[in-house]
């Protein structure tokens, strides 16, 4: 079965940090990632969060007046076997 | 980023060609770097910077400019940073380690240059980097012949200032690299107008000196028993080096290390006990490429050093913070830089001492002498080390490399082989 992972987009990258901090406070997991290629065509941060946890997430978002551009759904498709560089 | 797009557009970039690199970096960063399980969560500031790398540091250094400051591109680990701060100016790292550039290099070079010069001139001549359109000027030197050549094309598009870097190791070369740097102090002083002092050197010394502390600080961790890093997220953090700011790097290099530290008080592991330990020698693995790392490590081993310029000799010795004036300065930088070994020395017997003790310092069970391809002067002095290292019984694997993923299930199949048999 395809595992989805959800990724919070932002506007820029201080946004994303933002919300990282405020995440870790509250024992959040949320790992930092580059935005995924499938979610936007933009180069940039986005955070790599928990589907149980979108709720809290939004939440702390909107109290922090941090501002968010999307939440995007990805296949989690990570393989340190492939090979393919940059 | 839409920010991102509007500086990438007023540098003058290549935006559709730039894109392409664009659209392969997370699932390179993914498969590298977020598939590794049990990171440090002290990570998270090289992420960030991994996940932004054409947009965050670029964006500071345009607003430096943007308030008069200059900017100095370098590619070697020969090139005093000292001198650059202490005018006021910035030094960033420029050496390019993706295939991505590498074609736009072999427009104007023969294809038989290393993939690292290839890249490097690619990128700035189609405009597909940040860093290399950001750079007021380039601070070359004379490492290497193909180098040589490439400066003098490059500064058809941008001032290049070249250091002539002595090639031997006696009292009068370190008295001519002392001059070199004098004569790079006067390049930097007239092209941004800020005289270097005594006093501002001596701050500059400092800065890079705690920068090279904390790298040394993070290698201490990866002697220990119990590897608390990956050598691929170590890899990445030294790339860094290169580009971050110095004071910000050593400050989070060093919140990291509080973290490795505790890490290994706890015993805590990034692999299972027993797991192989090596050591790269050779060339420097600019960013991005990862490519023997994780090869490596995604073979049963873990890469604890690299006697690489993306490594130990980045920040082994410290130059000496003790003098007083402008020349007894320059003089302790130049003793400092001309202690790093490179092969572009002859003899460079240093090296192989280096590299032996090294091997003793971090325990390691073999090692992998990689060079790019076409770096004449390290895959000869390969005979050296491959002779010396089988004379001191320690296994070691000669590898010939490019950034291209073409030899990437050869280069498994070698790594494989040669870890079974540290294993046997």
């Amino acid at each position: 079965m395809t595992e989805i992972q959800h990724y919070i987009l932002f506007p820029n990258h201080d946004n994303a940090m933002r919300l990282y901090r405020e995440l870790r406070k509250l024992g959040v997991r949320a790992v930092i990632a580059p935005t995924p290629r499938s979610a936007s065509k933009c180069c940039g941060v986005s955070l790599m969060v928990e589907k149980d946890d979108l709720e809290k997430i939004r939440e702390t978002a909107a109290e922090k007046e941090i501002e968010i551009l999307k939440i995007a759904e990805v296949e989690k498709d990570f393989n340190p076997h492939r090979d393919r560089y940059c | 980023m839409a920010d991102n797009h509007k500086m990438w557009e007023e540098l003058g970039m290549n935006l559709e060609l730039h894109d392409q690199l664009c659209a392969v970096l997370p699932q390179a960063v993914g498969d590298v770097f977020l598939s590794q399980e049990n990171r440090p969560e002290g990570m998270d500031y090289y992420d960030m910077v991994v996940a932004d790398i054409h947009g965050i540091r670029p964006s500071e250094l345009v607003a430096r400019q943007e308030k008069g400051g200059k900017v100095f591109g370098t590619f070697c680990v020969y090139v005093p940073d000292e001198v650059i701060f202490a005018a006021d100016a910035i030094a960033t790292g420029l050496c390019g380690g993706s295939q991505f550039w590498v074609p736009g290099g072999e427009k104007v070079l023969p294809t038989n240059t290393c993939p690292l010069i290839k890249a490097s001139v690619g990128a700035r001549l189609d405009r597909t980097c940040p860093f290399f359109r950001i750079a007021d000027m380039y601070i070359g030197e004379t490492t290497c012949d193909g180098k040589k050549k490439a400066w003098e094309i490059l500064s058809e598009d941008v001032p290049v200032h070249v250091m002539d870097l002595p090639q031997m190791k006696r009292a009068k070369d370190v008295k001519a690299w002392a001059e070199e740097i004098t004569a790079l102090k006067d390049v930097v002083e007239k092209f941004t107008g800020n005289k270097v002092t005594a006093e501002k050197l001596a701050e500059s010394i400092k800065l890079i000196n705690n920068k090279r502390k904390a790298l040394a600080r993070l290698y201490e961790c990866r002697k220990n028993e119990n590897v608390p890093i990956s050598g691929t997220d170590a890899l990445v953090i030294s790339q860094i080096a290169f580009y971050d700011d110095p004071a910000r790097f050593a400050q989070m290099t060093n919140k990291l290390c509080d973290e490795l530290e505790k890490r290994i008080a706890e015993g805590v592991s990034v692999t299972p006990a027993g797991t192989k330990r090596i050591m790269l020698t050779g060339t420097p693995l600019a960013i991005p490429n990862w490519k023997l790392h994780n090869i490596v490590e995604t073979s049963g081993a873990v890469v604890v050093c690299e006697e690489m310029c993306t490594g130990t000799r980045y920040f082994e010795r410290y130059v000496d913070e003790s003098k007083e004036t402008v020349e007894e300065q320059i003089d302790a930088i130049a003793e400092r830089y001309m202690g790093i070994n490179c092969a572009c020395f002859t003899p460079n017997h240093a090296r192989i001492d280096d590299i032996i003790r090294l091997a003793k310092e971090y325990k390691v069970d073999g090692i992998i002498d990689v060079n790019l391809k076409f770096c004449n002067l390290y895959d000869t002095e390969g005979y050296f080390v491959e002779r010396a290292l089988k004379e001191e019984g320690i296994p070691v694997l000669g590898i010939e490399t490019d950034y291209t993923d073409s030899d990437a299930q050869q280069l498994r199949t070698r790594v494989s082989a040669f870890v079974e048999m540290l294993n046997n």
